[in-house]
Parts: C-alpha cells; structure tokens; sequence
C-alpha cells in the first residue's frame, strides 16, 4: 500500500469548481495511516489543508476549516469520538461536505449505517491506491 | 470458546501482511489452547471485541519484528521501536481485526461486532492474563520477518 516514486502523479483527481486542487481532511486515530493518506492525496494533486486523530478534534477541524473543503476521510474506529458520530456532527455543521469513510470496519451494516449518515462512500483498509482514486472520483464528479 | 472464531483472524492476518508487503513469507503455525498468564514476545497489540460477542485479540510479537514489519510497511528502514513503528503496528492491528470483524460478521449470520482502537503494550518479561477467561486461542504465524502469536478469547455476549 505504501506509495512509490514510480507511479506518483499517475493519477490526478484535477481541480475543483475553483478551477483550484481540492482541499481536503484527513482523519484518522494512526500517524501511520495520516502519512500513508496525506501522501496518496497529494499525489493525486489534491492539497490535505489539515488533519485529526480523533472524532472530537475531526469536529473541531469542520468548525474551523469546513467552508474551505471539498471532501474530508474518517476513519471510524478511533478514541474520544468514534467516526459514525463524528459524521453526524460534521454533516450538521457543513451538510453538503463529501466525506470517505476509510476504516478497516467493512462490516455490512456498519458501511448501510455510514451511507445512512450521509457518507458519500467507503473504502475499507487495507485499500489499494487505486481503489481510494477511483471512489474519490465518483465523490467528487458523481 | 469455539475454534471458529479465531480462523477470520488468521485468515486477515496473512491477507493483510501480504498486502501491505508483498513477497512477505507467512505459515500458519499449529492451534494452541494457551492458560494465562503467558508469556509476552515483548510488543503486545491489545484490541478489545464488544456487541453480539466479547472478548480481546492480542497480536503478539518481539522488538525486532516489530519493527522489521513497520519498516517494511512504511517503506523505510526505522532504526529502533518509535513512534512510527507503534503506530504502524497498532494500525496493523487494528485493520487485521476489523477486517476479521468483517469476516465474523458474515460467519454468523450478521452479528454486530465492534472493535476498540487498539492499545500497544511493550516491555520485556510481560505476561497476558484475562479477566474473562483463563484460556486463550493461540495460532504462530511464521514470516521471514520473525514470528507473530495471534491470542484470541472471544464468546457471545450474554
């Protein structure tokens, strides 16, 4: 999973309404999985304005930073405020923000339950490159 | 506890371990029933199991594979057990054990399970002990990058 030199900026998500990179958020409890995700963004030419590690601080980060993004990931599994909760607080503050569930909980009724919440889509761990590029596409041009 | 519920964990466990490494060399070893306390290999991934069962997984394994196996999935080489190397086998274990969740989830008939974030223990001379039950599931996986003990001590919730 982890990206490599050889097949960087393969793959491009483009520029958003602004005719800028879209601004995203990642969330996620795991250093590991930040800097897994941050780098695939940025390699798809998409600019990670900030991140979190808990649903507390991923509902802080809307607050502050949710008129500026076009699409936030959230993990689910994750300390303080689990991301299905994190979801519904963050969709009351910023109803038309796209968010990707990442987690590695792809449980049937967990993934209904996300979608139910107003998710766009979900992308279970441990995912390949291609896989996050492909739903974020769909997210962003769907 | 049923000898059924530990298979998806095995199962996610090799799975996932090739996924993040590809080439990565993985036996299965032989089921044990281990009486607690036990002995720890010394990097111990704690992940609780809560709604229609309960119970812990415990991925298990010493210093040096831990951090052979953060290296490798990072794609670089991590001198000693940092933050890096903990956080990157946390989140091995946590997506082994969603992904087995998953699996379980099918397994029976669509019980709901949830996982904890997981908690990293290290030390040397730990022992696993268990509030719960006195036996833990016990399967090695043997990789070319030392071995990993997954414990498992799951039942239905009453």
């Amino acid at each position: 999973m982890v990206v490599t030199t050889d097949d960087e900026h393969l793959l491009t998500l483009g520029n958003n309404e602004d005719g800028e990179p879209f601004k995203c958020a990642v969330v996620d409890d795991s250093a590991f999985m930040v800097k897994n995700l941050v780098r695939m963004l940025e390699s798809f030419d998409a600019e990670v304005i900030a991140t979190a590690e808990n649903g507390k601080e991923a509902v802080a980060l809307v607050e502050e930073h949710g008129d500026e993004l076009d699409f936030l990931t959230l993990d689910i599994t994750m300390p303080e405020m689990d991301g299905l909760t994190a979801l519904e607080e963050i969709l009351k503050i910023e109803p038309e923000l796209k968010v990707l569930m990442v987690s590695a909980m792809g449980q049937e009724d967990t993934v209904k339950e996300s979608v139910m919440k107003g998710a766009k889509h979900f992308v279970v761990k441990p995912f390949q490159r291609e896989d996050v590029f492909n739903r974020l596409e769909k997210v962003l041009k769907g | 506890m049923k000898a059924e519920y530990i298979n998806p964990f095995v199962t996610s466990a090799i799975s996932t371990l090739k996924q993040f490494i590809p080439g990565m060399e993985v036996n299965r070893g032989k089921l044990a029933v281990s009486s607690a306390p036990s002995q720890s290999l010394g990097t111990a991934t704690y992940i609780g199991i809560s709604g229609d069962l309960e119970g812990r997984v415990i991925y298990d394994m010493n210093r040096v594979t831990a951090v052979k196996i953060a290296s490798e999935m990072n794609g670089e080489k991590i001198p000693g057990l940092n933050e890096l190397v903990r956080s990157t086998i946390q989140e091995l274990g946590n997506i082994i054990t969603g992904n087995a969740s998953a699996k379980l989830h099918k397994q029976l008939d669509g019980k709901h399970i949830d996982i904890t974030p997981p908690s990293l223990i290290v030390g040397e001379d730990m022992e696993i002990s268990d509030s719960i039950s006195d036996k833990y599931l016990q399967v090695p996986l043997e990789t070319n990058l030392g071995n990993i003990i997954i414990n498992v001590n799951i039942k239905e919730s009453s």
